[in-house]
């Protein structure tokens, strides 16, 4: 009997894991001239949804494999982001008021964590998540401050880029198997 | 005796404080990365070194590529104008012709300096070759140089030929090269910024 109270008191908390089957995480710089976008469909990531409504996300890809069509630009963004000693970009947070499985779209916020360049900052990101196929979609955007993250704004022309970037993702979770 | 537990169970639980939520940071759904041993940690260090190399040689081929096209945007107007002079009509005053020759040497040097910093560049990074803005500042700098070293040597031999029917010919193919240097040097500066 005590083994059954002890089994039940240290159980862990239920809930349902979601991976990540498919996405993309896309940044956007702007320059005075250009706007360059980069894209990852490398993502990893998981959810793990809870009864009380709360999910907790992970979500991360390897800064190198971001790509603006343009090598040069994309060696500039790792040189800026230190990506050899920081490989990855990361988002970590919680979700609440999301109960699964969804009936129908519904908007949450996203009380996030965001690690970039080896720096952290807490970030409240508004998440669009839809009822997907066999599981769910969640799309959001968010802007940022580089100097925040301590990123060194690449340059050209003497005119540095935009302080202000942007990063939007497209991510479908499915039930772990 | 199992309602018993489960009451024990409940009541345990209500009795307890509702146990604090992590910060996101604490949450590790992913598995964390292999933490990279010291020979690992060593040459990300000194990847990055060369990337900050790389980075402040580049600033400077930047800076250098807009020197450039200035003084060879003059040089080629001192040239126009020389040729003008000597040939057009001008009464061969010579005027033009040292600011041409100046800003000429000016514009080989910083054309040769600019092309170095970027040659010499550390590139530790493996990159996709592909046909993109890089690649077409590339093929027309590469085209600028043959222009440029063209230029050097058809300058000198038509500063040579002074007095003789041929120079004409000389400086007409070497005002011609020049402005195909400019428009290649133009468009490798140009497509950068798209």
């Amino acid at each position: 009997m005590l083994a059954l109270v002890a089994v039940l008191l240290c159980a862990p908390p239920v809930g349902q894991l979601l991976e990540l089957r498919e996405g993309t995480l896309t940044y956007t710089v702007v320059h005075k001239l250009h706007e360059v976008r980069g894209t990852t469909r490398q993502v990893e990531g998981r959810a793990l949804a809870q009864p009380d409504g709360t999910i907790r996300v992970q979500v991360r890809a390897k800064v190198a494999s971001f790509d603006s069509g343009n090598s040069n630009r994309d060696e500039h963004m790792r040189e800026a982001t230190h990506e050899p000693v920081h490989p990855y970009a990361e988002v970590k947070g919680m979700l609440s008021g999301v109960n699964l499985p969804l009936r129908q779209m519904q908007e949450a916020t996203l009380h996030a964590t965001v690690e970039l360049n080896g720096e952290k900052q807490t970030q409240d990101v508004p998440v669009k998540l839809e009822p997907a196929e066999a599981g769910v979609r969640a799309t959001f955007s968010f802007p940022f401050s580089l100097d925040a993250f301590k990123v060194e704004r690449p340059e050209l022309l003497l005119i540095k880029v935009d302080d202000r970037a942007t990063i939007a993702g497209d991510l479908r979770f499915e039930a772990a198997k | 005796m199992i309602a018993l537990a489960v009451t024990l169970v409940l009541s345990l639980q209500g009795e307890q404080p509702a146990p604090p939520q992590p910060a996101p940071e604490d949450i590790e759904l992913l598995p964390t990365p292999a933490a990279p041993d010291a020979e690992t940690v060593a040459q990300q260090q000194q990847l990055d070194r060369e990337l900050r190399t790389r980075r402040k040689m580049l600033q400077l081929h930047q800076l250098g590529g807009m020197l450039t096209l200035a003084t060879l945007g003059a040089t080629v107007i001192f040239g126009q104008l020389n040729y003008i002079d000597k040939y057009g009509g001008g009464g061969d005053t010579g005027r033009w012709y040292d600011w041409h020759r100046f800003s000429a040497f000016t514009a080989a040097a910083l054309f040769a300096g600019t092309g170095a910093l970027a040659l010499f560049a550390p590139s530790p990074l493996e990159k996709r070759k592909r046909l993109d803005t890089v690649m077409l500042h590339r093929i027309a700098m590469g085209v600028a140089t043959v222009g440029m070293v063209t230029q050097i040597v058809l300058g000198f031999v038509t500063a040579s030929k002074g007095g003789s029917i041929s120079q004409r010919d000389f400086a007409l193919a070497h005002q011609i090269v020049g402005f195909a240097t400019f428009g290649a040097t133009a468009v490798g500066f140009g497509v950068l910024t798209f």
